[in-house]
């Protein structure tokens, strides 16, 4: 390895690291002034620190306040000591956070579902655009051809599967209000987020509904999702659900 | 002097979300154009690309990256370049900038503006990541000099000559960041005016101004205060010798209103027209 590489990687263990200095990167720091080299290197170490925290605090500004200082500064500490960023943008740091949380904290998976929700809504504030596919996209459409159609998803579309009443516990901290307390739902609930006019937006989901778009985002064509579709008037609820998501522009043109 | 080769383009400020409303509002005075954080914009959609088409419109626009990271072996990836240049084509900037830096290696990102060693090495590992860049966006580069807070027992350049030959090997420009000389200088103990007549006026296209915090016994490039007297200064130096160069504050931090900061950025103007306005 030359000598460039030899720094770098040495810099980079260094402020991934616990702090620990190894002899090579210590002597190859100038002495300089009354700082000593490991008082310069700390600097780097530090602000890496306090930068990949803020990140995560503004990622996730609600699970911080539900979870507490002290919680999640524990549980973003763990975070970048395991999974240190590849991202180009420090925006995408908190990728795996939710999961993280999930791990960390079996007993309390309604944090992580809180986590994973607003990474959601972040997701759907600056996903890639897409043209949208309103009812012009399907005029000409001739009746034969529905059944082999493929409808693909707005990238700002996502379907979350929740277990708790986390939705209503994000909802009371962005007003500042006491979050209820965490109950489990009596039977999960598909949560659709995405973007519209430019803001990210949530609904529930029946069981129909959230099948269907389960199976278009698995690639299945329009035949096939009224096929696994159940119950009487699938015609119908489909087509309400079809002008739906075209005026809710879930729909990529 | 000679004429830069990208044209003087005035003074601007650093795009950022809590001014989005402001500058949708009425044209912001005082402000030539805008610089943008590229990494924000690069396969993204939604409203903060819509907010920058809407700016677009209204402004020229320069592209400032942060995770380029040309001083490593590998250097930037493919996919990394591809991203920049499909903006790039979107937004048709004025220029594009990153930092004489790296941010990581093996395929992280420290998302820090680390410093390298001014060695011969590193110097041809920037220079051939630089022409790569270049001939890849089919044009120059700007890249910036970064505040450091050590050096290595194994440079073999000041940073200054370091710059410039990065620079001149590559045919690169020079995105001077007056604050970062000033916080260096005092970090390293130099003085600055040393660096600013090492630096080819040729080749310096724009100027950085900036806030620092001064802490124990170093001076951190913080980008949350107003510029600071000396870094006015020193910045009237760099004009005195580089001529009229295009000039934008950064304020990442502690953002005060939109017309706060063009109110400082009317200083710089000032400045500048004082010594190079010609009477009407």
């Amino acid at each position: 390895m030359k000598g460039l590489q030899r720094i770098q990687r040495g810099f980079q263990d260094y402020v991934l690291g616990d702090g620990a200095v190894a002899f090579e990167l210590g002597a190859a720091i100038r002495q300089q002034g009354a700082l000593t080299a490991h008082d310069r290197l700390a600097i780097y170490h530090n602000a890496y620190r306090v930068r990949m925290r803020e990140a995560l605090n503004e990622a996730y500004q609600r699970t911080w306040t539900y979870a507490g200082d002290e919680l999640f500064g524990e549980l973003a500490g763990t975070y970048l000591a395991a999974h240190p960023s590849s991202f180009c943008n420090l925006r995408w740091f908190g990728d795996r956070f939710a999961d993280f949380v999930r791990q960390q904290l079996p007993d309390h998976p309604f944090v992580a579902e809180l986590a994973v929700f607003e990474w959601a809504l972040g997701l759907a504030f600056d996903a890639s655009d897409a043209p949208v596919a309103g009812p012009a996209a399907f005029s000409a459409l001739a009746p034969a051809a529905w059944a082999d159609l493929v409808l693909s998803l707005h990238p700002s579309v996502q379907l979350l599967r929740m277990e708790f009443n986390s939705v209503a516990i994000w909802q009371a901290l962005g007003q500042e209000q006491a979050p209820p307390a965490p109950v489990a739902l009596p039977a999960p609930c598909v949560w659709l987020v995405w973007r519209k006019d430019n803001q990210p937006h949530f609904r529930s989901l029946d069981a129909f509904e959230a099948d269907a778009l389960a199976a278009l985002a698995a690639g299945s064509s329009f035949g096939r999702v009224c096929e696994l579709s159940a119950g009487p008037d699938v015609a119908q609820r489909m087509g309400r659900c079809l002008q739906d998501w075209m005026s809710q522009e879930l729909l990529r043109g | 002097m000679t004429t830069p080769l990208y044209p003087f383009a005035g003074f601007g400020l650093g795009l950022r979300t809590a001014h989005y409303v402001d500058i949708a509002a009425a044209p912001v005075p005082g402000v030539d154009w805008f610089e943008i954080l590229s990494e924000n914009y690069m396969d993204a959609g939604g409203k903060p690309l819509a907010m920058l088409d809407m700016v677009r419109r209204d402004y020229p626009v320069v592209m400032h990256g942060v995770s380029m990271s040309v001083g490593t072996i590998e250097g930037p990836s493919d996919t990394y370049l591809r991203a920049l240049k499909a903006l790039a084509d979107r937004i048709d900037p004025l220029w594009i900038s990153d930092h004489l830096c790296w941010t990581g290696t093996m395929g992280r990102n420290l998302h820090d503006l680390l410093p390298l060693p001014y060695t011969d090495e590193a110097l041809a590992v920037v220079v051939r990541n630089v022409r790569r860049v270049q001939n890849y966006l089919e044009r120059p580069i700007l890249l910036e000099n970064v505040s450091s807070y050590l050096s290595f027992n194994d440079d073999a350049f000041q940073e200054w000559d370091f710059v410039r030959e990065v620079a001149e090997q590559s045919d690169s420009l020079i995105l001077l960041d007056v604050n970062n000389v000033y916080v260096s200088s005092v970090n390293h103990g130099f003085d600055p005016q040393t660096y600013l007549h090492a630096l080819p006026a040729r080749r310096v296209q724009q100027i950085h101004l900036a806030g620092h915090s001064v802490q124990q016994g170093i001076i951190i490039d913080t980008h949350d205060h107003p510029v600071a007297d000396p870094v006015w200064r020193l910045y009237e130096s760099a004009l005195r010798r580089f001529g009229p160069v295009s000039t934008m504050i950064e304020r990442d931090d502690a953002i005060p209103p939109l017309a706060d900061l063009a109110a400082e950025l009317q200083r710089a103007r000032g400045m500048s027209d004082a010594l190079f306005a010609v009477p009407a």
